[in-house]
């Protein structure tokens, strides 16, 4: 808080709605994501179910910190939400299609 | 968000601090609290004020005056006597949830019921839960704040351009707005890794509530086979057809320690009492290292025979590690007093964010006629000052109600309960309607509040300083201490605003004006 002054600018309020969603919910969706891909996709490089678990959830929650921080301070918001929709999309496949892989 | 990453950063720490700040203090002030649960339990449940001697319960012994009681569902746990709690204990599920009874460990004679949730069942769960339980709100809640508490952290360093100068600086200025920024900053900068710790540990006990979408997609949907894997666990349905009678479990303890190399037994849990199948769960003390291992031995109840010896993965290691470090189940009374004040520290950090946000908008929304600044003011000392006042008031409460009282149908622990939301919500209203005196009168009222807890103690129970010192009693002397400590150091706060309100009106009769509109 080096600054004194009021760090807001005037922006339309569309647009903060949809930089707090990118922040709360986006990052939220798009860590979740990459949490069940690290979850199904460790052991097949030979890691216990439980331990690919419990390390992809505590680093999710530093992928969820690094995104958040990230959608507050990205530019386009465009790169943004598109980034945090492949992520998330991508995320889920992944883990989808392996645990379909695990269950056929 | 900004122009540049510094000032998105700024934005973000600004409104994120403003909004979760209520939540973030409530989770702060609880955790600084919850560092020493047991010793407030000891003193708001007199009965449990037991000196610990250190000598072995018998289980056997225990099974045999547990049996005279009431028939309890299983499962039921029985736990040892710790420095900590001085006092063997059983826990159980009844109708009303969740249970307990203590034993004196010299003779274990039934010690009287609990008329109180005191540190353990009130701020503990408020710490994490917020006392909301449906849907899992409150944990919710908590772990956003907690996500909000390590992104505050981190753009508070990148905003924060001159880290390492700051950190020597504390102005004594006559300008709050500048001294409330040096303490901001000086108290973010010296327990920073605290923080980030303490938020990160916190997160990582609730993965699995946090990220379900890890055990949805590794465990077909199924959070408990994740549990049983990690931790090692073992269970075995109920056969329904009747057993034999327990075995001995001093047996099963012994066993059980020889196999730890020496660690001492600390919980035993006996499931499906009665049944052909029941088994015994024994884990070992979690006051010798920082990880909270659980570790369990498992043994068949009625021949006394292994049935199972967990050994925890080494990953899961980890995570009890932190864990472990989060909860502060350790024995080292030097940490545990490093943890509360760090945690009063952070309790500062917060409540000086809140003020800064006030004073630095103060003149523009007074010029543009916004309420903001009324609002977050009122907000912030009652949330801030007003869980203070609405803690040591729970404690005056817990002191003043007589054995066996109700009201509206409350039973005692109830009532001390509501008079706590009661003062907070109290608080909040005076904090909004006197906003010029809010801190002063909050300031007082626990100043007020804490000494009389302490005269309150001595009446009541006799134990005054000179004899709970005298008698080795350092939980209750240690929280009598702790609250005069707090009363003078509010009393102190209480008449430096108040000098300095008197000087600003004197000095400053424009600004003080603005204040009231």
């Amino acid at each position: 808080m080096a600054r004194e002054t009021s760090a807001s600018a005037p922006v339309g309020a569309g647009r903060v709605v949809l930089r707090l969603v990118a922040i709360v919910l986006g990052s939220y969706a798009a860590s979740a994501a990459l949490v069940a891909a690290g979850t199904t996709t460790l052991p097949l490089l030979g890691m216990a179910r439980s331990d690919a678990f419990t390390v992809s959830g505590a680093l999710g929650f530093l992928i969820y910190l690094i995104l958040a921080l990230w959608a507050a301070a990205a530019r386009r918001l465009t790169v943004l939400i598109a980034t945090l929709l492949v992520l998330t999309a991508g995320g889920a496949a992944v883990a989808a299609s392996i645990s379909l892989m695990g269950n056929a | 968000m900004e122009p540049t990453f510094r000032q998105s950063l700024n934005w973000l720490h600004t409104w994120a601090g403003v909004v979760l700040g209520p939540l973030l203090f409530v989770v702060f002030w609880t955790g600084t609290i919850c560092v020493f649960d047991k010793e407030i339990d000891r003193w708001m449940i007199p009965q449990t004020r037991l000196v610990h001697t250190g000598t072995p319960v018998s289980a056997d012994a225990l099974l045999v005056e547990v049996a005279k009681l009431p028939p309890r569902n299983a499962p039921w746990a029985m736990i040892m006597p710790t420095e900590r709690d001085p006092f063997v204990w059983i826990a159980y599920r009844s109708a009303t949830g969740f249970d307990r009874k203590f034993f004196d460990p010299s003779g274990l004679k039934l010690l009287s019921d609990s008329e109180s949730w005191a540190a353990t069942r009130f701020f503990f769960p408020f710490h994490y839960t917020l006392h909301i339980s449906s849907w899992d709100i409150g944990l919710w809640l908590v772990g956003m704040t907690g996500m909000a508490m390590l992104a505050l952290c981190i753009s508070g360093v990148i905003i924060h351009r001159k880290i390492f100068a700051d950190f020597f600086t504390l102005r004594r200025s006559r300008q709050p707005q500048r001294s409330i920024l040096d303490i901001h900053n000086t108290a973010g900068t010296l327990g920073l890794i605290f923080y980030v710790v303490m938020a990160f540990s916190g997160l990582t006990i609730f993965t699995a509530t946090y990220f379900p979408s890890g055990w949805v997609a590794g465990f077909k949907g199924n959070q408990q086979a994740y549990f049983t894997e990690a931790f090692d666990s073992y269970f075995r349905p109920k056969l329904n057809k009747p057993g034999g009678p327990v075995a001995s479990l001093d047996a099963m303890v012994d066993k059980a320690r020889h196999a730890w190399g020496g660690l001492r037994p600390y919980f035993i849990r006996i499931w499906h009492e009665g049944d052909a199948n029941a088994f015994v769960e024994v884990r070992p003390s979690i006051e010798e290292e920082v990880a909270m291992r659980t570790d369990p031995f498992y043994f068949d109840a009625a021949s006394g025979a292994v049935l199972h010896r967990s050994t925890t993965p080494a990953v899961t290691g980890i995570q009890q590690y932190l864990t472990g470090l989060h909860f502060v189940q350790y024995r080292h009374w030097a940490l545990r007093w490093v943890y509360f004040l760090l945690g009063v520290l952070g309790c500062a950090l917060i409540a000086t964010g809140f003020l800064f946000w006030v004073e630095a908008r103060r003149k523009a929304h007074e010029a543009a006629g916004l309420a903001g600044v009324p609002f977050v003011q009122g907000l912030a000392a009652g949330s801030t000052a007003g869980m203070v006042v609405a803690t040591l008031a729970f404690f005056v409460a817990n002191r003043l109600l007589p054995s066996g009282a109700t009201l509206f149908g409350g039973q005692r622990y109830e009532l001390e309960i509501w008079t706590f939301f009661f003062v907070w919500m109290l608080s909040f209203a005076h904090a909004w309607s006197r906003p010029k005196r809010a801190w002063i009168d909050l300031c007082w009222a626990a100043a007020v509040l804490a000494v009389a807890a302490v005269l309150l103690n001595a009446i009541t129970t006799g134990d005054h300083l000179a004899r709970t010192i005298a008698q080795g009693k350092w939980a209750v002397a240690g929280m009598d201490l702790v609250l005069l400590v707090g009363a003078f150091a509010a009393a102190v706060t209480a008449s430096r605003l108040q000098r300095r309100k008197v000087a600003d009106k004197s000095l400053n009769p424009v600004r003080q004006r603005g204040v009231t509109s």
